[in-house]
């Protein structure tokens, strides 16, 4: 193992706990909706952002 | 393996519980697989994340709502000092969605207060219903 590896073995263990740790607040927040409402909302959402934007008229 | 997931399930793999999405978050959380993604995808990402895609919460504080359109068991919550969720009237209940909110025209009529969560000073017109 050479030098400065622990640390960012540690480093890397703590930023993925921390990641996770926020997606697992995230999921209890909206753990009150249905997934299948959620699903449909990401897809409309992805739906809405995909279109393509219209060029204002002048 | 390097993986490319689309942002839907991206963004389900990490909202979700127990979907298809949320086992993907898993896998690469358990370092099954690493993720592979480019600037044009993160910033759909982005742009998708900053809309709302879930309904507006609301507890117990200071926003109003017509008493008489809150059920007895979610006054019962309230008066516990718990919070309600606000279902647009008329609607299902079991989709508890919110609606924008509206100022109501009679302020002498018996009202219960609420907070919205989010804004914090909307008058509201929804019905309301424990948060169970």
């Amino acid at each position: 193992m050479k030098k400065g590896d622990l640390s960012k073995f540690v480093e890397d263990a703590v930023r993925r706990r921390v990641f996770d740790r926020r997606v697992q607040a995230l999921k209890d927040r909206v753990s009150d909706v249905p997934a299948a409402e959620l699903q449909a909302a990401i897809e409309a959402a992805v739906r809405e952002v995909r279109k393509p934007r219209k060029r204002r008229a002048r | 393996m390097r993986v490319v997931l689309d942002t839907n399930v991206l963004l389900a793999a990490l909202l979700t519980r127990g979907t298809p999405p949320d086992k993907l978050y898993e896998a690469w959380r358990d370092g099954r697989f690493q993720l592979a993604t480019c600037e044009r995808k993160l910033e759909e990402i982005n742009r998708v994340s900053r809309r709302r895609l879930a309904p507006r919460r609301y507890n117990a504080g200071m926003a109003k709502i017509d008493a008489s359109r809150i059920s007895s068991d979610a006054l019962a919550e309230l008066r516990a000092g718990r919070s309600v969720r606000l279902v647009k009237i008329g609607r299902t209940i079991a989709t508890l969605r919110a609606q924008r909110a509206r100022p109501q025209a009679d302020p002498a009529r018996e009202l219960a207060v609420l907070r919205d969560a989010d804004r914090g000073d909307d008058w509201a017109d929804y019905a309301a219903w424990p948060n169970r």
